[in-house]
């Protein structure tokens, strides 16, 4: 008899991500309703399950928790936009900007890069986490950070630092994220 | 939540020393790693002699650490200076720095636990200080 | 002086010269730093060397050094160890509470004598240095003779 030795959220995991790499949005169970949400819907995951609630149990763990989640789903993105495509960091990037708009993520714009000092910096325009929020103190996507970072991670191979450097919650407009190669 | 932004520059004289006292903590009897985690729980300095997945103990450090702080709240106890993990292998002993950033320690059980503790507690307040050099600089 | 009070004062001086480091100005912290963790070393190589030697004197059954009830030094693994840092602790916080109702002024030595053994606790620095044996070895005797 083999051993089932994942969790049950591992396994929804890989559902979803196998859903995504498969490209195919339409959903099962979902005939009416379809398979978009509101975003104020996934914003209420993002900041209060997974940001003010989470933050009430681990405190100051909590973005660093945040931020691992999001750089999971970089890495298991990163897989996806990186096969067939030989290394060729312009096609990754394209894809990678595709697949954030297919799931409504964000519009990620590239606007440095600098491989020889080994930074990038990264946009994400109409980033989903913050859009409409406001008058925060810090920047507050801490989950894009670590996604763009694992984004980052899966194609150079090598550890990186993302920083959410400017963001929308904070007036910035914009989202941009700078993520240094180690 | 707080700012993540905190960059390390490692070209910065305090970096020197901050290595030399992971690699002093390392000397002690049965530790086998020292590492610095930032607010992301991000390793951004660590000395160890085994191979870690460092994104993970990173992550860990902070949660375990900020559930701690929390537990700590919960019950009046104000503010939290060290967390100590003891397991069936050895410990695992943080402390908070600066800024979000934690030391954390690997032991094995063969370690002296007030031997790590008193220099873990004779340590901090010295990065305190070079952190607090280093970030204002 | 005795060979144990000899070396009981290079350990409380390598204590204070450590706790001098520590007082010293941080304008110039990375080298306060380096000074500091040197002095605290050898303050601490100096505790273990001690207990090395006091758990090879003839009557001496162990050594062991204390910070906060927690072990710091050892002469050799031994089980009761955890059980000798709790009863420290036990025994110092009593013993402060008559630092002052009783004029004792700052604790420096306890010993307690049990029917099999005893056990003296030395107090130098911030550690308590921990020595036990058979309740009818004269410790201070044994001590003092030691080379």
């Amino acid at each position: 008899m083999i051993q089932n030795t994942k969790s049950d959220y591992q396994i929804a995991q890989q559902q979803i991500l196998d859903g995504i790499i498969s490209g195919e949005f339409d959903i099962e169970n979902r005939k009416d309703l379809g398979p978009l949400i509101p975003i104020r819907l996934f914003q209420a995951l993002r900041m209060v399950a997974l940001g003010s609630n989470v933050e009430d149990i681990l405190g100051q763990g909590a973005p660093s928790l945040v931020y691992h989640s999001g750089q999971s789903l970089g890495l298991a993105m990163g897989q996806i936009a990186a096969a067939n495509i030989d290394k060729d960091l312009e096609t990754y990037v394209g894809k990678i900007k595709l697949l954030c708009r297919q799931l409504s993520i964000g519009l990620v714009v590239p606007d440095k890069v600098d491989l020889s000092a080994g930074v990038l910096e990264l946009r994400v325009d109409e980033c989903v986490s913050c859009a409409g929020i406001h008058h925060v103190s810090a920047p507050i996507c801490h989950f894009e950070a670590g996604m763009v970072g694992g984004i980052v991670r899966s194609f150079f191979n090598r550890n990186v630092k993302a920083t959410e450097t400017k963001c929308n919650a904070l007036g910035d407009k914009t989202c941009l994220i700078r993520v240094d190669l180690l | 939540m707080s700012s993540n932004v905190q960059f390390l520059d490692p070209r910065k004289s305090q970096n020197n020393e901050i290595d030399s006292i992971l690699r002093n903590l390392m000397n002690i009897q049965g530790v086998s790693a020292a590492a610095i985690v930032d607010s992301d729980g991000f390793v951004t300095h660590i000395h160890r002699d085994f191979e870690i997945n460092t994104d993970a103990i990173g992550a860990s450090v902070q949660v375990v650490f900020g559930a701690a702080a929390k537990a700590a709240q919960h019950v009046g106890h104000h503010l939290t200076n060290m967390v100590i993990c003891e397991n069936n292998d050895g410990y695992i002993l943080s402390t908070p720095i600066d800024a979000g950033f934690i030391l954390a320690l690997v032991t094995q059980r063969e370690a002296l636990l007030g031997r790590v503790r008193f220099e873990l507690k004779e340590t901090i307040p010295v990065l305190k200080k070079l952190f607090t050099s280093y970030l204002a600089n | 002086m005795h060979w144990f009070e000899s070396q009981l004062a290079q350990l409380d001086t390598l204590a204070d010269d450590y706790l001098s480091a520590q007082r010293q100005p941080a304008a110039d912290i990375v080298n306060v730093s380096e000074v500091t963790r040197l002095k605290r070393a050898a303050f601490i190589d100096a505790v273990q060397a001690l207990v090395d030697k006091v758990v090879k004197i003839k009557g001496v059954s162990a050594c062991a050094a204390y910070h906060d009830g927690l072990i710091l030094a050892q002469s050799a693994e031994a089980s009761n160890m955890d059980a000798f840092g709790a009863i420290i602790q036990e025994t110092i916080r009593a013993a402060q509470h008559g630092e002052t109702s009783l004029d004792l002024g700052e604790i420096e030595q306890i010993v307690i004598v049990g029917a099999v053994n005893k056990l003296a606790m030395l107090s130098v620095g911030p550690i308590i240095l921990c020595i036990s044996s058979p309740k009818g070895v004269n410790l201070a005797s044994v001590l003092s003779q030691a080379k």
